[in-house]
């Protein structure tokens, strides 16, 4: 008992980190969805000192807190240590790579699905360009070269599974078996952009912000437009919008970037093993020892979204008024913003996306797992229907009960991004945005934002549960 | 060996190939060392050469070509007032950050002769955006005229315009390519209309395999 004590508490003191940090959470959630993002920050600090895994996940969306609070230094900062760290942990680990076979996929440390990692890369450039937009460039620089690689990595494997084999090529992956933009084809022009990249429609928008306000980069903030209509062919005026100094003289633009709701959550799924998914844990599997795959495989728990596309919120109107004596009486201007993404249907195609892989490492783990049990009984000798037979097929059966899926996730990105673009002359406004058509209603807020004469003003509203809680930025 | 402990052996195994993390490293390269060579784009071994043979030229040629000048120095050698309006990339390939640098260096060696006087970046970006016009539309004599007004506001008059360009050329050989870089650079005289080009240009070949790059160069 002497040995087992110590034991029994470490168990315990994890367990109950875990019950407390997970609580931590959910508190942070419910806070961030009423509109409280300061009460949110304060519980996701709390969690990252119970917890000391996925720690970059809670800062994260602590992060997402600290935007909303308008603290663009902290947020930025935090964005910044965040993504680097992730950058760290996405290679593979011996430890965590044999845990994960004995255990479950949470044994991985969490890296985040790639529409994550991108979705942080943008909110790093926002951070900065509603801060004082110190590092805008060199972030979007970094931006700017991904969305390049990529592009080219579609367009080489279009090519090549066009003129060599029908099998995917690299990078192809992608966009098999799940939904693709329709823009064109191999030999006609760009291959289609799979929706699970359209986060690069919000990166290369920030992009095309980040050029247009230096003159002589014309042809790279030309570019970045470009690439906002590749990614998201059916992507609002944003594509056709001048900023910057591209704008009237004596103009600048003011960009309203909305988070709109919460992104959705994940949930197991039992699914029957599909022949791809089958076909992959084969190749674990040889490449792990010599195991076959059974004639049959029970269904696997994996994770998948709970929503497959964001919710029916209203658009968000914006209503500038502009102030100061020296004014000349103008009419106040409104526009309505328009989606740019929606990030519960890429969650959707990332999950498809990665659906086989996930579905092939379960089955794969399963194998194993029953391996080291009949192993174990063959070394021990244990008879058939013996006691001990029994206490290791349960032993077994509880090993790979205590399975879970990866549900890990951001809980506190939006679930679609709106985006309102307007040039308006040099000044002062009030700025109201709303969700009704006059954007003063209850459920509105306002602001007060300056225009420059080649600049662009960002401005970022959220809307958590649909009404507006905050407006932030603006200088 | 028993089953189970092949299984682990094997388990051991595959996770020892797919390795351990590392932290990244970095050291500072000493004078001598050589730039590293891009593998699929140009970088510093292609730019830094190209900005100092294609500035050399254009030094040269301007002692004996251009005579317009506004002003002298004190030794009566005309000097060359330049309003540098940025790097255009027309190659195939994204320039990235070395936009910016490759605009400082030809602005800052240039800046070194006698013979020019450069106009400081950020009096000619401030002119750009007031006038709203880019590199491209400056060759039209009423936006030069609108540039060249809110520069003589600021003090900063200049004569000639400068146009930084770069393009590039790819040669296929199955999935070997040769990409022949060509840094231009044109200056203006906004008062005769009269250019002086100069251009250098960096040939680099691109192999799957070193071993491709060894058939067809012999290294």
């Amino acid at each position: 008992m002497s040995i087992l004590r110590p034991l029994f508490l470490g168990v315990l003191t994890t367990v109950s980190c875990g019950c407390a940090s997970s609580q931590h959470q959910l508190s942070a959630v419910a806070a961030f969805d009423g509109g409280r993002p300061q009460e949110a920050a304060s519980q996701l600090s709390e969690a990252v000192e119970s917890r000391h895994a996925e720690v970059e996940l809670l800062r994260a969306d602590q992060a997402v807190c600290r935007l909303m609070l308008g603290e663009n230094r902290q947020a930025e900062h935090a964005l910044h240590e965040v993504r680097a760290q992730l950058d760290y942990l996405t290679q593979k680990d011996l430890r965590e790579q044999t845990t994960s076979y004995l255990t479950d996929d949470k044994a991985v440390a969490w890296t985040g699905r790639e529409f994550e990692k991108r979705m942080l890369d943008c909110l790093l450039v926002l951070s900065s360009l509603t801060g004082d937009r110190q590092d805008a460039f060199a972030y979007a620089t970094a931006v700017s070269d991904q969305l390049l690689a990529e592009r080219r990595d579609i367009q080489a494997a279009a090519v090549a599974s066009k003129t060599e084999s029908p099998s995917p090529a690299k990078g192809a992956t992608a966009v098999q078996g799940t939904d693709v933009i329709p823009v064109g084809h191999a030999d006609s022009g760009p291959a289609p952009a799979p929706v699970v990249l359209s986060t690069n429609a919000l990166a290369a928008y920030l992009l095309a912000a980040v050029h247009s306000e230096l003159p002589m980069n014309g042809d790279d903030m030309a570019g970045a437009l470009e690439q906002v209509s590749y990614w998201h062919p059916d992507s609002p005026d944003v594509s056709q919008a001048e900023f910057g100094v591209h704008t009237a003289p004596d103009h600048g633009t003011l960009h309203v970037v909305t988070f709109v709701g919460r992104i959705t959550d994940w949930q197991p799924e039992s699914v029957q093993p599909t022949s791809a998914a089958l076909l992959l844990a084969d190749r674990i599997l040889s490449a792990a020892g010599d195991h076959t795959l059974p004639p049959t495989v029970a269904p696997v728990r994996i994770a998948r979204p709970a929503r497959s596309q964001s919710r029916p919120f209203s658009p968000t109107h914006i209503v500038v008024t502009q102030e100061g004596e020296q004014a000349p009486p103008r009419n106040p201007e409104s526009q309505t913003s328009q989606t740019l993404l929606d990030l519960n249907r890429i969650a959707h195609e990332s999950w498809q996306d990665s659906r086989d892989q996930v579905i092939a490492r379960s089955v794969a783990r399963r194998v194993i797992k029953k391996g080291v049990v009949y192993a174990t009984k063959n070394r021990l000798d244990v008879d058939k229907d013996s006691g001990a037979d029994l206490l290791l097929s349960l032993g077994g059966a509880a090993w790979e009960a205590l399975e879970k899926p990866d549900l890990r996730h951001l809980l506190l990105l939006p679930e679609r991004i709106d985006v309102a673009v307007m040039p308006l002359p040099v000044g002062q406004y009030q700025l109201d945005v709303g969700t009704g058509p006059s954007a003063r209603s209850a459920e509105a807020a306002s602001t007060r934002i300056e225009i420059v004469n080649g600049r662009n003003t960002f401005v970022l509203c959220f809307r958590p549960s649909g009404g507006v809680t905050h407006v932030v930025g603006g200088h | 060996m028993t089953t189970s402990g092949k299984l682990l052996c094997a388990l051991l195994a595959t996770s020892i190939l797919t390795g351990c993390r590392g932290r990244q490293y970095a050291h500072v390269l000493d004078h001598d060392d050589q730039d590293l060579v891009g593998s699929h784009e140009a970088g510093a071994e292609t730019w830094k050469p190209l900005i100092d043979e294609s500035v050399a030229r254009m030094l040269g040629r301007a002692c004996s070509d251009v005579q317009t000048v506004s002003y002298t120095n004190a030794q009566g050698t005309p000097v060359r007032k330049v309003c540098f309006v940025g790097v255009e990339n027309r190659s195939s390939e994204p320039v990235g950050d070395f936009k910016e640098q490759i605009y400082e260096h030809i602005d800052s060696v240039i800046g070194q002769s006698d013979q020019f006087r450069m106009i400081s970046r950020r009096y000619v970006e401030a002119a750009m955006i007031e006038c709203r016009c880019d590199p491209a539309s400056l060759v039209l004599p009423e936006k030069q005229r609108q540039l060249q007004a809110v520069l003589e506001k600021q003090e900063q008059p200049f004569d000639f315009i400068l146009f930084a360009k770069i393009t590039s050329g790819t040669t296929r050989s199955n999935k070997d390519y040769q990409r022949d870089y060509l840094l231009t650079l044109e200056l203006l005289d906004i008062h005769t209309g009269e250019s002086l080009k100069e251009s250098a240009m960096l040939r680099k070949g691109y192999h799957k395999s070193k071993l491709a790059a060894f058939r067809k160069y012999g290294r």
